[in-house]
This record gives C-alpha cells, structure tokens and sequence, in this order.
C-alpha cells in the first residue's frame, strides 16, 4: 500500500515538472525511481526500449510500465493516475484562465530554462545508463577499470549504428527496436 | 425532428454539426483512441491523424484553432498528447468531451504497455531472450542519446540555452542530486533571464496591447 502512494506521488511529481514531452522526463523518471522505488538502471533501459514499441504517449508508457514491475497491477493504476493528473489539473486552469496566461512572463521564464535543462539532463542520463548498459557497473571508477569484452563491442556497435540509423536517416524507433532484439539473439547470447 | 429533417436534406456539413454533446464526445473517443492506438513514436505522432479528422473530416473545429491548441500544450507542463486531447475536447464539446478524449488518450497506452510488461516479466530467461534484451538496451541507450541531440541542436545558436543545458548535465554528475532540481533551478534561472533580457520589448508589447 505505502509502495503505491509513493508510486502515485512519484509520477505525479515527475508529470508536474516536465516540459517538452515524455522523453523531458525520463531522467527524472531514472533518478526518482531509483531513489524511491529501487529501480535498476537495467530495468530503465528495459522500460525505454518497450515504450518505443507501445503505442500512445510515452509518459502513460513509462508510468505503467515502472507501476507494474514495482506495485502490480494496482501500481500500474495509481501510477498511471499520477502521471495524468498534473496535466487534467493545468488544462482546468489555463481553460480558466487562457488569456492572462499566454503573456505570463513567468510561464515564459519557466519554459525557457526548462526545455534546454531537458537537452542537458538527457545527455547525462545517456552517460550513466551507458555505463550501466554496457559496463554492468555502478560507479565511474568501476567503469574505467572493468575490463573490455567481446559482447561490450557488439552492443556500443549496435548502440552506434541504431544512433546513426535515428538521427540521419530517421528510422521508425520502433522498428530499431526490434533490428535490436534480432542483433542481440544473434550476437549476444552466450 | 427538426436534426432529422437536416440531415437528409443536408450535406455532411450540416449532419454533423446537429450531433450534440454527447455524440460528439463518444465521436471525439473514437478518434483519439484510433490515433493513439498507430502512434509508436509517442503521443505526438497521432497529432496529424488527429488533426485530419477533427478539422477535415467532421469539421469539428477550424484548423487555426487546433493549431493554437498544439502550441499551447507543447507550452504547458504534463503529458503533450493529454494537454492538446483536454483542450480539443473541452472547446468541442466541455467537460464530457475533455473527459472521453482523455480515456481515449490513455487507454491503448495504458493497455499495450500493461500486456508487453506481463510478457517481458513471465519470459523464460534462456540465453537467447538474454540476447535480444541487451541488444534492445543498446538500442535504448542510442534513442534516448538521439533526443538528447535534437534538443541540443535547437538551442545551437542561442548562447542561454546552451549554457543551461551544461549546467544541467554537469549539476547531477558531480553533486549527484536529484533531476528535480536540476529542473527546478533552470526554471527559476529561466524566469529572472526573460525577466531581465526581453524587458524592452515586453513593454512595447504590452503598450500595443492596451
């Protein structure tokens, strides 16, 4: 029960604070589910990978999916309803008052500094689920002195050419999903 | 009587600006859960879907209205997709209509997600689903580094956002805190920028405005 209120106000808060859409969110998601809920970084990575391949906003996605595996299906709920809620309780205000908002200056303010703090929070949640990923270490000390393997050069590959894939030639994520699903079964079971 | 007699002699114009509150609610449910339903990328990518049917299809609302409604909940804090199916239902058709938006909004999410985290849990754990499991977090690590990027890209020329988006990268790797407060000082630290920085103009503004 204390897990699913703590669930609940956890995406409540991370839906509160998030501009820029679903993505804006997932570093909070990271630092906030490990400290309250104890979610691994791998489970993080699981969660980013099958939003990509569930349809609707990703926000409900990740709310569901990180409610799931940490309250069962009650915390699937609550979560989800966290997540929803800041968004049904700022569309009542602005529709109240949808003029005086438009020239807040503070709205402005907030908006401006919060998009490009998303850009920089991203960057650094690539760095630390990268070394999770693919060095399976907590720490960046044990980072630089774990050793290379062969499996860790086919996943930076994988990383690299769906990284490429993305950006240049704007391949469905979801498809790349599923590209790395197959590479993995091919290349990484042992 | 009278919507009857309209829409047989009508065109499909006037047929369906004589449905009431609550057809259009139960229409507007079936338009989002459809469009939500092929959007894989995330809840913007059912806007256009959206966007077809509302505007063009059943003339719902003028296309300039859906197009303020876009920006403003791209502007606004919360989900994208819930903001923009809250505010198209509630100008369509109130409360009822903003209501059955949102369920429409949130179930094909709630519910694909909900299956793929049964089955991703009761998987067997043999090497090959081992395999394809790190191959998809590869992949996780590239999606979430390439919106990352795009973010970065925007900001390419505005010295502000670039500085910002160091601070926020730099605040929770060496002080290791919380996101959430990278968030919260780069909003205050947003607010005293433009209060200061666009002052000039913000008068000019206003003094058109009065």
């Amino acid at each position: 029960m204390d897990r699913i209120i703590t669930l609940f106000l956890m995406f409540f808060k991370i839906g509160l604070t998030s501009f820029g859409g679903g993505y804006g969110m997932m570093s909070m998601i990271m630092d906030e589910g490990q400290r309250l809920v104890g979610l691994t970084r791998t489970e993080f990575a699981d969660m980013t990978a099958l939003d990509l391949i569930c349809s609707g906003p990703v926000a409900v996605n990740a709310a569901t999916y990180v409610g799931y595996i940490k309250g069962g299906f009650w915390g699937a709920i609550f979560a989800t309803l966290g997540c929803i809620l800041p968004s049904v309780i700022i569309c009542t205000i602005v529709i109240l008052f949808l003029n005086s908002f438009n020239k807040s200056k503070i709205v402005k303010g907030l908006f401006a500094g919060i998009t490009p703090a998303c850009g920089g929070l991203l960057l650094y949640t690539t760095l630390s689920l990268s070394k999770s990923v693919f060095f399976n270490t907590n720490s960046f000390t044990d980072m630089l002195h774990s050793p290379i393997t062969a499996a860790m050069i086919v996943m930076v590959g994988i990383t690299g050419a769906a990284m490429i894939a993305d950006l240049k030639y704007k391949i469905n994520p979801a498809f790349l999903t599923l590209a790395g699903a197959i590479l993995g079964m091919l290349f990484l079971s042992k | 009587m009278k919507r009857d007699t309209l829409a047989m002699t009508g065109n499909n114009i006037e047929l369906h600006q004589t449905r009431n509150k609550i057809q259009k609610g139960f229409l507007l449910f079936w338009i989002y859960l459809k469009s939500m339903a092929f959007a894989f990328t995330g809840g913007m990518a059912a806007i256009p879907l959206i966007q077809f049917d509302i505007v063009k299809k059943y003339k719902m609302m003028s296309d300039d209205d859906f197009v303020q409604i876009i920006a403003l909940s791209h502007a606004l804090p919360g989900i994208i997709g819930l903001n923009n199916s809250i505010l198209t239902g509630y100008k369509i058709a109130g409360v009822f209509g903003a209501l059955m938006c949102s369920v429409g909004t949130i179930m094909p999410a709630f519910g694909a997600m909900l299956v793929v985290a049964v089955l991703f849990q009761k998987l067997p754990q043999s090497k090959i689903v081992k395999g394809a499991i790190l191959g998809i977090r590869a992949i996780s690590v590239a999606v979430i580094f390439d919106v990352a990027i795009r973010i970065v890209n925007r900001f390419k020329k505005n010295a502000f956002g670039l500085l910002i988006i160091l601070t926020a990268f730099l605040i929770p790797l060496i002080t290791g805190v919380s996101s959430f407060y990278a968030i919260l000082f780069s909003g205050l630290i947003g607010i005293f920028y433009v209060s200061f920085h666009n002052q000039p103009n913000e008068r000019d503004d206003t003094k058109k405005g009065n």
